[in-house]
C-alpha cells in the first residue's frame, strides 16, 4: 500500500482511495448523499451547481433488524478507539501503519498510536488480518459501548410525561379519550421496561397535577389555579415508576376523559402547562408529549390570533410562517438543555399558530403532529396510529449527534429538529427511527488533496435499558475530477430533499416567491450546468465537452419535473387557498423527512384502482428476477400501475387512490362502476352519501380487500399515518386538494 | 334584711352582679372599689324555660328596649310604659284585642324576665364547616387527627356543608363534589391570597365581582338535589357542590380523601422547620366561606401541629437558628414576624367577623404553634380554641366532639339536625339601661359595633364607646362581662324606691339558619345612705366579682407590665378591704371581714399567683390560650381556674374539699385537684407504694381499690361537663408530674421551712396564704 511508504507524522497524507475498502457503505437508509462522487475543488463544485448533501436518520435500523442489524463493540479497559486529534471514531477506512502499531485517521490524516492489545498484524495489502472480525473495521455501521467517561450523570431511564389539554374543546372533539385510550394501550410497550417513568399534567385555564404515588387507591388531581407562577404542588409521585405505580396510572387513564367530561373550560394555558410539566420532569429528562387543542389563550405565552387571510398570497405571507413569540422557542432550549424532547400533538378547529408552537419540537429534536379540527370519529385512527409510534418506537434519549466529514470538506448548514451546541454538535434529547437530519457541506479549500472523502455520523445517547451507546455510521465517496461523472452520480431523490430542505429556509427568510424562484434557479442552472452550458471556459471542463452541449444526464433528467412538482408542493405553492397553519405544519415535516417520503411528497403516486391487475394488492415476494414492479410493506404487497399526476388520467368511470407521503386521496369517478364502488364503500353510488366521514369498507370482495391491502402496505412505509380522503368527482373542497397534487397540469398551479 | 340569692338569678337570667345592689351616686360608686359590673351568659341552656316565642318583639318606640315584665301596662287604654325611658308605648292591634290582666303575653309575666324569640326573619341556610388539617406532622400524630375527623363527620348533621383544606408547605383545598378521584386546588404556601383572588382561582368569583374577563374559568357546578339553598333561594354559590358539600353527599369523598391523605413530602433540611403556612390557609378558607357563605354562620376549623414558619402570618423563620420568641424577645421588641402576623390575622378577623365566620383552633404541638398572634381569630369570631401536646389525647379528641354535641333530652322540635347545634353565629349584644347609669364597656369574646346612645358612659372599660357588640360565635358557655358607670349625682339623690333596670338584647343565627332573639330584664336597687355599708355588703357577689377582677386585670396585660398590674390588685385590695372589713385602725388583729367578703382575697392571692399573670412557667401561646378561656367562661368555671378546687380521698370516711395548701398533701390520702385545664389525681406516697405493690387486685384489699377508683370517678364526671376537655394527669408524690398539682398549692411549706410542719415541702420563693393575709391586714388597718 501506497501508505506505508509515507513518512510518520506527515499530517498532510490521508489514506487514499487505494488503501480503502469502498464496498464498505452506510446503509442507504441511514445516509445517502446527493452525489456519488465529488468534485475535487470547491470552483468545480460550485459551478456543478449540485449541493453536497447528506440525509442521515441514524436510528433507522434496529439493532437486532433482519438484515443490515447493528454490531455491538466493547473495546473494554483499553476505552475506545478515536483519533487523538479529531475525535473521529475508528472506523474501516482508516489506514494501518508500522505493521498496525500506528494507524491514520481518515478525517484528518492524524496518525495515532494503536494500543497494544488492539495490535494485529497486516496483511500484504496493509489491511488488518482481524478486520472480519472486528465489525467496527469490516462494516460501515456499529454501535460502541460507551465508557463511564461518555456520562455527564447516570444514564437516565426512559421517562414519557403526558401534558393534556383537558379544555371543553378537547374534551368534545373526542381527543383526550383517545389519548388516554391510547396512552393506556401502549404502557406495556413503553421503551424500557422495569425503569419507565411516566407522568401527567392537564390544563384548561389552570395546570392539573396527578399524584401517582404507587401506594394510593387512586391518583391525586393537584390543580394549581394561579397562573403567574406555575409551581409544582408536591415534590414527588407526579413523575413515578411506571411498573410500581402501574394501578394508579390504569385508574387515571381509565378516568380521564370522564374526570373531565362536564368541564365547560374553554381556556388553554399551555405556557403554564409545559413549564410545569418542564418541572416534573427536569431532573431526568425524556419524552414529553403535549397534545392541545387551541391556541394558547392564557398565562405565559398566550398567543394572538394573528391568522390573516388578506395577507395570503402576498409577500407578507412568509411572517406568518415564523413564530411571533421567542418564548416557545426559549423553553424549547431549556428543555434541550435539561434532556427534554417535546412531541406537539395539535387539534384546534381554528387557528392555533402551529408557526410559533412548531418551536417546541423543533429546538428539542420533536415531532410536530397536526390535526386541525379534530374529531375523534374520522381522525381517531391517525391519532392513535401516530401516538402508538410515538410511544413503543425505539428512543434514544439524551442523544448528541455529531458529523465529521474528511479534512476540506466542511458543514456549512444543518437541517431538521435540534438545537445546535457549540458550532457542530446537534443536541437531540431524543432521537427515534423517525428523526431524520439533513447536512450540506462545502470546501475549506479550494482543492482537495484527498482522493476519497469519507463521512461519519456519530449518536451517543443513551438506550431504553439504560446504557450509553455510540452508534457510529460511516461513509466514503470518491472524490472525482471529470465533472459530468459527479452528474452522473447525483440521487435525484436526495438532491430534491436537500432542495427543498434549502427552499424552505429561502421561504421563511425571503418569502414563498423567493423560495419557488430559489428552486427553480436551482434547476435551470443544474441542467444548464450538466450540459456545460456558459461554463465552456473552465478550466475544470474536460476540453471536449465546450462545443456541443451534451445530453441531460439520466441522474438528473427528472429534476424538471420534480422541481416543477415542489413549486407546486402545499409547502411552496402560491395563491390563497393554503391556509398559514396548514403550511406551517407541511414546512416542518418536510424539514424533517427522509428521501423516500420527500420523493413521494413531491411527486404523489397515483394507482389506478378500477383496472388494477389481478395480483396488485397481493403478497409477492418472489417476483422474477429483474421485475421492477413496485412493492410496498412487510409483505410486498404489489402495488398497482401508477399514472401520470394529471387530470387528463383521471376518467369518470375510474378510482384512483393518490400517495403523497402525507395522505390517501381516493378519488371516485362520477361514472364509476357501481359495482366496484359497491365493493369498496357498500353502496352503489356516491351520490347524496356524506364523504366526510366515509372511509373503505375493511370486509368485502376480493377488490375491496386487495384495495384494503395496498393501502395497509402504504401505510407501512410511512412514519405517519396516511388517512384516507375519499373525494367524489365534481366534490368541491375536498376535488379541489386533490387536484393539487396533479403537478404536471398547469390549471392546478396558481401563483406559479 | 334581703338575702341574695346569686345562684337563683344567674340560674332564671344567666347573669351575676359583682353588687347586687348599687350606690346611688357617682362618688360612692368609686369608693367600693371593685367595678359595678355583670357576666352574663346569652346562650345559656335554662331548664323550666318556656319554649321561644314565635313572633317577633316589640320595642319601645323611644329607646328600643324589649317589652317585658316591668313595663306598667295600661289595660284600659292598651298602653304600656317604658321603664327604661318611660316613653308611653301602643300595644300593636293582636295584642291590644287579647290583653288583659288576666290575659297576659309571655313578655309580660312576671317571672318571664328572660325571653327568647324565633324571629320571622327568613331563615339563612345551614352552617358550613371548612377543616383545615396540617399535614407537617408526624404520621402518628396525622392518623389520629383523621381518625378524630372521620368520626366527627358523623357528628355533624347531614345538611350541613363541609369542606376540607390541606397545607403545609403549600395548601389544597380539596373539590369534595368531584367524584372521580380526590382532586384539590394548590395555593403557595408562601404568598398572599386576597379573597376576590381565591374565589377567581377555584372558578368561585360570585357573580358581578371584580375579574370580569374570567367568565369561563372553572367547572359549572355539579347540581345537587336536596340542599337548601342561600337566603336568595335562588342561584347557588358556585363554591356549594365542589368545595363545599352537604355531609350526607361528600361522606364518601371526604374519607377518601383522608384514606390518602399524606403528611406534606418536601424535603426539609435538618437545619430548617418544615415549611408550614398556617396563615395562607386561613386566608383560603375564609376566601371560600366569603364567596359561599356570606353572612351565614359556619366555622373554619383549624388543626395545626406546629408553627406557621412560611408566607403571611409566619410567626418564626424555617431556620432553627432563629428561635421562637419568648416572653423576653416579646417584652424586648425582639420578636420580627411578630408585629406582622398580628396584623395579618386581625385582617382576616375583620373579614370574618363580617360573615358570621368562626375560626377554631386545634392546636396539639410541644412547639409553640404561634396562638398568640392568631387568638384574635378566635377570640373576636368567637371560637374554639384547645391546646394539646399530641392529637391522640383526649384533650383534643374529646374537645373536638365536644363542640357538635346535641343537648341532652332535646326532641328537637326546631326542625332537627343543625339547629340542634349548639352553636350561634353573628351574635350582637346590646345593652339598655336606665337614665341613672350607663355602660362603661365589655370583655371578653366580643368587639365593639361602635353603637352610640345616650347611655354610653364616657369612662371606657375593655371595648367601650358603644351600647352593642359582636359576639363571633356563642356557646352556651359564653360568658360576656360589661361594666357600668353609676352616673347619678349626689346632689340629686335617688327617691326611695326607684329601681334600675338592664336589657341585654342578644340576636344570633342558629345553626340552623333560623334566627333567634333573647332579652334578659334585670331590676336591681339602689342604695343612697353612704354610712350604712350593710345593703351593700349583703349584696356583694365575691365570686362574681373576682372574675370580673381577673378579666380586668388578663385585659391589662396586653398594655401593660405584669408587676403594675400586680400592685393595682394589691392596692384594689387593700382599699376594699379597708373599706369594708371591720377593725379597729392600726390594730391588725381585730380585723374582720364578713362572709361576703370572706373569699375575695383568697381569690386574689391566687389570681396573683395564677399562669393569667406569672408567665415564668409558660409560653406567650400557653399564656394567651389561658388568658382567652378565662375571658369567656362563666363564673363557676373561671373560679376554678382561679382558684383550683381540691377534694382529699381517705380511709376516714368520703371525700372532703381541701385547702389548697401544701398541708393538704398526706402519704395516706389521694388528692382530686381540677385547676379546669387539668384534672389532676395525686396519690400520696404511701397511697403510691401500696399501688404499686398491686395491694388494689387483692379481694381482702377492696377498700383500698375502692379509694383508687373513687377520685378517678369523680374525675370523669368533672371532665364530661367541660369545653375544651382537660388534660387527665394520674401522678404519685414526688414524681415529675407530681408539679401540677404542687405547683398550685399554698407554700405554707417550703424548703425554707424549719418548724417541722406536715405537708409536702414546696420548693418556693413565694409568700404563702398565710404571710399575704398578714400583710393585708396590716395594710387595711393601717390609718
Ligand atoms: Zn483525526
Ligand atoms: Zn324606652
Amino acid at each position: 500500500g501506497a501508505a506505508t511508504g509515507a513518512p510518520t507524522g506527515n499530517q498532510a497524507l490521508l489514506p487514499s482511495i487505494n488503501d480503502t475498502d469502498m464496498s464498505i457503505q452506510a446503509d442507504p437508509r441511514v445516509m445517502r448523499m446527493t452525489v456519488g462522487a465529488i468534485p475535487n475543488s470547491s470552483s468545480a463544485h460550485s459551478q456543478s451547481k449540485i449541493p453536497l448533501g447528506l440525509v442521515v436518520q441514524s436510528m433507522a435500523l434496529d439493532i437486532d433488524e433482519k438484515d443490515g442489524g447493528l454490531d455491538v463493540v466493547n473495546f473494554g479497559a483499553q476505552g475506545i478507539m478515536r483519533c487523538k486529534r479529531c475525535r473521529t471514531y475508528i472506523n474501516p477506512y482508516v489506514g494501518w501503519l508500522s505493521n498496525g502499531r500506528q494507524w491514520r485517521c481518515n478525517v484528518c490524516g492524524m496518525v495515532n498510536d494503536t494500543p497494544p492489545s488492539y495490535q494485529c498484524h497486516l496483511d500484504q495489502d496493509g489491511r488488518r488480518s482481524d478486520r472480519a472480525e472486528r465489525p467496527e473495521l469490516g462494516k460501515a455501521s456499529v454501535e460502541m459501548v460507551a465508557p463511564s467517561e461518555y456520562m455527564v450523570r447516570p444514564p437516565q431511564p426512559p421517562v414519557y410525561m403526558f401534558v393534556i389539554d383537558v379544555s371543553q374543546p378537547a374534551v368534545a372533539s373526542g381527543m383526550v379519550h383517545v389519548a388516554a385510550e391510547t396512552i393506556k394501550a401502549c404502557l406495556d410497550n413503553l421503551p424500557g421496561e422495569e425503569r419507565t417513568m411516566v407522568g401527567f399534567c392537564t390544563f384548561d385555564s389552570s395546570v392539573h397535577f396527578y399524584n401517582l404515588k404507587s401506594n394510593l387507591s387512586q391518583p391525586q388531581m393537584l390543580v394549581v389555579p394561579d397562573l403567574d407562577e406555575p409551581f409544582l404542588p408536591v415534590p414527588d409521585d407526579l413523575l413515578v415508576n411506571l411498573s410500581e405505580s402501574r394501578s394508579v396510572v390504569d385508574t387515571l387513564l381509565d378516568n380521564l376523559a370522564q374526570m373531565h367530561s362536564q368541564t365547560r373550560d374553554v381556556q388553554c394555558c399551555l405556557g403554564p402547562a409545559l413549564t410545569a410539566a418542564g418541572k416534573v420532569m427536569g431532573h431526568v429528562g425524556g419524552k414529553m408529549a403535549v397534545m392541545c387543542a387551541s391556541l394558547p389563550s392564557t398565562g405565559e405565552a398566550a398567543l394572538k390570533h394573528r391568522e390573516n387571510p388578506r395577507a395570503l398570497g402576498t409577500d407578507r405571507e412568509h411572517l406568518l410562517l415564523k413564530a411571533e413569540n421567542p418564548w416557545y422557542q426559549n423553553k424549547a432550549v431549556e428543555f434541550s438543555k435539561l434532556q427534554i424532547c417535546v412531541d406537539l400533538f395539535l387539534f384546534s378547529s381554528g387557528y392555533s399558530d402551529v408557526a410559533t408552537l412548531v418551536n417546541l419540537p423543533k429546538f428539542t429534536a420533536g415531532q410536530l403532529f397536526y390535526y386541525p379540527a379534530f374529531n375523534a370519529q374520522s381522525d381517531g385512527v391517525k391519532f392513535n396510529a401516530e401516538l402508538t409510534r410515538v410511544l413503543t418506537r425505539a428512543t434514544a434519549f439524551e442523544a448528541v449527534m455529531r458529523v465529521r466529514a474528511t479534512r476540506g470538506l466542511r458543514i456549512t448548514n444543518f437541517y431538521g429538529n435540534y438545537f445546535i451546541r457549540g458550532t457542530d454538535l446537534l443536541a437531540l434529547p431524543n432521537c427515534t427511527p423517525d428523526s431524520v437530519f439533513a447536512v450540506e457541506f462545502g470546501y475549506d479549500e479550494q482543492l482537495l488533496t484527498a482522493s476519497v472523502v469519507s463521512v461519519q455520523a456519530a449518536l451517543l445517547y443513551t438506550t431504553s435499558c439504560g446504557e450509553r451507546r455510540i452508534r457510529v455510521h460511516n461513509l466514503a465517496i470518491p472524490v472525482e475530477t471529470v465533472v459530468q461523472n459527479v452528474f452522473d452520480s447525483v440521487s435525484i431523490d436526495v438532491l430534491c430533499n436537500i432542495l427543498a430542505k434549502q427552499a424552505l429556509e429561502v421561504s421563511l427568510k425571503s418569502g414563498l416567491d423567493s423560495a419557488r424562484s430559489k428552486i427553480q434557479q436551482t434547476c435551470v442552472d443544474i441542467i444548464r450546468a450538466s450540459r456545460g452550458g456558459g461554463y465552456g471556459s473552465s478550466p475544470y471542463m474536460a476540453a471536449g465537452a465546450q462545443q456541443q452541449p451534451t445530453a441531460i444526464s439520466e441522474a438528473i433528467q427528472l429534476l424538471p419535473l420534480y422541481s416543477m412538482a415542489l413549486q407546486k408542493n402545499l409547502a411552496f405553492r402560491g395563491g390563497t387557498d393554503v391556509r398559514t397553519d396548514e403550511r406551517a405544519n407541511v414546512q416542518s415535516q418536510l424539514a424533517n423527512m427522509p428521501v423516500d417520503h420527500s420523493r413521494c411528497f413531491t411527486y404523489p403516486r397515483m394507482f389506478s384502482l378500477h383496472d388494477m391487475e389481478e395480483d396488485a394488492g397481493l403478497p409477492r415476494p418472489d417476483g422474477p428476477e429483474g421485475d421492477l414492479t413496485p412493492t410496498a410493506g412487510t409483505d410486498d404487497i404489489k402495488l398497482p400501475e401508477v399514472s401520470n399526476l394529471s387530470a387528463e388520467r383521471l376518467s369518470s368511470e375510474g378510482v384512483f387512490l393518490l400517495e403523497n407521503g402525507v395522505e390517501l386521496f381516493l378519488w371516485v369517478g362520477r361514472a364509476a362502476n357501481p359495482a366496484v364502488v359497491s365493493a369498496l364503500f357498500g353502496v352503489p353510488s356516491l351520490e347524496g352519501v356524506d364523504l366526510t366521514r366515509l372511509q373503505p369498507q375493511e370486509e368485502g370482495n376480493d377488490l375491496c380487500r386487495r384495495v384494503n391491502s395496498v393501502i395497509a402496505a402504504l401505510r407501512q412505509e410511512r412514519m405517519t399515518y396516511l388517512q384516507v380522503t375519499v373525494v367524489g368527482e365534481g366534490d368541491g373542497h375536498n376535488e379541489r386538494r386533490f387536484f393539487w397534487h396533479l403537478v404536471e397540469d398547469r390549471a392546478s398551479f396558481p401563483g406559479g | 334584711m334581703e338575702v341574695w340569692d346569686v345562684l337563683g338569678a344567674e340560674e332564671r337570667d344567666a347573669v351575676r352582679f359583682s353588687w347586687n345592689v348599687w350606690p346611688s351616686s357617682r362618688l360612692e360608686a368609686t369608693r367600693i372599689v371593685v367595678p359595678v359590673g355583670c357576666l352574663y351568659t346569652p346562650m345559656k341552656s335554662r331548664h323550666d324555660a318556656p319554649p321561644p316565642l314565635a313572633y317577633d318583639p316589640i320595642r319601645c318606640n323611644g329607646c328600643g328596649a324589649i317589652l317585658n315584665p316591668y313595663a306598667q301596662v295600661d289595660f284600659m287604654s292598651k298602653l304600656w310604659t317604658c321603664p327604661f325611658c318611660m316613653q308611653r308605648n301602643h300595644f300593636p292591634p293582636h295584642y291590644a284585642e287579647n290583653i288583659s290582666e288576666s290575659n297576659l303575653p309571655y313578655e309580660l309575666i312576671p317571672q318571664f324576665t328572660t325571653v327568647e324569640y324565633e324571629l320571622t326573619t327568613p331563615p339563612h341556610g345551614p352552617p358550613a364547616f371548612v377543616f383545615c388539617i396540617d399535614t407537617c406532622v408526624s404520621e402518628d400524630e396525622l392518623d389520629e387527627l383523621k381518625d378524630s375527623l372521620q368520626q366527627t363527620l358523623s357528628l355533624l348533621p347531614e345538611e350541613a356543608l363541609v369542606g376540607l383544606i390541606t397545607f403545609g408547605t403549600n395548601v389544597m383545598v380539596h373539590e369534595l363534589g368531584f367524584a372521580d378521584c380526590p382532586k384539590s386546588y394548590v395555593f403557595r404556601g408562601a404568598k398572599e391570597y386576597t379573597a376576590v383572588k381565591v374565589q377567581q382561582l377555584l372558578g368561585i368569583l360570585p357573580a358581578g365581582r371584580g375579574a370580569g374577563a374570567g367568565a369561563t374559568y372553572g367547572h359549572q357546578p355539579q347540581q345537587q338535589a336536596g340542599v337548601p339553598g342561600g337566603a336568595a333561594g335562588g342561584a347557588r354559590d358556585p363554591a356549594v357542590g365542589r368545595f363545599l358539600m352537604p355531609v350526607a353527599d361528600a361522606s364518601f369523598q371526604f374519607e377518601t380523601v383522608l384514606d390518602d391523605l399524606q403528611r406534606d413530602a418536601w424535603p426539609v433540611p435538618s437545619d430548617q422547620r418544615v415549611a408550614r403556612c398556617t396563615g395562607v390557609a386561613l386566608q383560603v378558607a375564609l376566601g371560600l366561606l366569603e364567596s359561599a357563605c356570606p353572612r351565614q354562620g359556619s366555622r373554619v376549623m383549624l388543626f395545626v401541629g406546629g408553627p406557621p414558619t412560611v408566607g403571611p402570618g409566619m410567626m418564626v423563620g424555617r431556620s432553627k437558628d432563629e428561635t421562637i420568641r419568648s416572653h423576653t424577645d416579646l417584652q424586648k421588641n425582639n420578636a420580627p414576624h411578630f408585629k406582622v402576623a398580628c396584623k395579618f390575622y386581625e385582617g382576616l378577623t375583620e373579614k370574618a367577623m363580617q360573615n358570621c365566620h368562626v375560626v377554631d383552633i386545634f392546636a396539639c404541638s410541644l412547639d409553640q404553634i404561634g396562638l398568640l398572634e392568631m387568638r384574635v381569630c378566635v377570640e373576636k369570631t368567637g371560637g374554639q380554641m384547645v391546646l394539646g401536646d399530641s392529637f391522640g389525647q383526649s384533650v383534643f379528641k374529646e374537645s373536638l366532639a365536644r363542640l357538635f354535641r346535641k343537648p341532652t333530652g332535646e326532641d328537637g322540635q326546631q326542625g332537627g339536625g343543625a339547629a340542634l347545634l349548639q352553636m350561634g353565629f353573628g351574635p350582637s349584644l346590646e345593652v339598655l339601661t336606665s337614665r341613672e347609669f350607663k355602660v362603661a364597656g365589655a370583655m371578653g369574646p366580643c368587639s365593639s359595633l361602635g353603637k352610640k346612645n345616650p347611655n354610653v358612659a364616657e369612662t371606657e372599660i375593655g371595648q367601650g364607646g358603644t351600647y352593642a357588640w359582636s359576639l363571633g360565635g356563642i356557646t352556651p358557655a359564653t360568658t360576656v362581662a360589661v361594666y357600668f358607670e353609676v352616673t347619678n349625682n349626689q346632689s340629686e339623690p335617688l327617691p326611695q324606691h326607684k329601681r334600675r333596670f338592664l336589657q341585654f338584647v342578644t340576636q344570633y343565627q342558629q345553626a340552623g339558619g333560623r334566627f333567634r332573639l333573647r332579652a334578659t330584664t334585670v331590676c336591681g336597687g339602689w342604695h343612697s345612705d353612704p354610712n350604712d355599708l350593710g345593703p351593700l355588703v349583703r349584696g356583694y357577689d365575691q365570686q362574681a366579682a373576682a372574675v370580673l377582677m381577673a378579666r380586668i386585670a388578663v385585659h391589662r396585660t396586653e398594655t401593660e407590665e405584669v408587676a403594675d398590674i400586680m400592685r393595682w390588685l394589691d392596692r384594689s385590695l387593700i382599699r376594699l378591704c379597708a373599706k369594708f372589713a371591720q377593725y379597729t385602725k392600726d390594730k391588725p388583729e381585730s380585723f374582720r371581714l364578713a362572709s361576703e367578703f370572706s373569699m375575695y382575697p383568697q381569690y386574689m392571692f391566687h389570681l396573683r399567683r395564677s399562669q393569667f399573670l406569672q408567665l415564668f412557667n409558660s409560653s406567650p401561646d400557653e399564656a394567651s390560650y389561658y388568658r382567652g378561656i378565662l375571658c369567656r367562661e362563666n363564673v363557676a368555671s373561671s373560679l376554678v381556674m382561679l382558684q383550683p378546687s381540691l377534694l382529699s380521698y381517705s380511709f376516714q370516711g368520703p371525700p372532703v374539699p381541701a385547702m389548697l395548701d401544701a398541708a393538704s398533701v398526706r402519704p395516706d390520702t389521694i388528692l382530686l385537684l381540677d385547676t379546669f385545664f387539668h384534672v389532676v389525681i395525686f396519690h400520696g406516697e404511701t397511697i403510691g407504694a401500696w399501688r404499686e405493690q398491686g395491694y388494689q387486685d387483692h379481694e381482702e384489699h377492696a377498700a383500698f381499690r375502692q379509694l383508687l377508683e373513687a377520685p378517678q370517678a369523680d374525675a370523669q364526671i368533672i371532665m364530661q361537663s367541660r369545653c375544651p376537655v382537660p388534660r387527665y394527669i394520674v401522678c404519685d408524690q414526688h414524681k415529675s408530674e407530681a408539679r401540677f398539682l404542687i405547683s398550685k398549692l399554698n407554700p405554707s411549706v417550703t424548703h425554707n421551712t424549719t418548724d417541722g410542719s406536715q405537708g409536702q415541702a414546696i420548693f418556693t420563693d413565694d409568700v404563702s396564704l398565710r404571710v399575704f393575709m398578714e400583710h393585708l391586714m396590716k395594710l387595711s388597718t393601717q390609718s
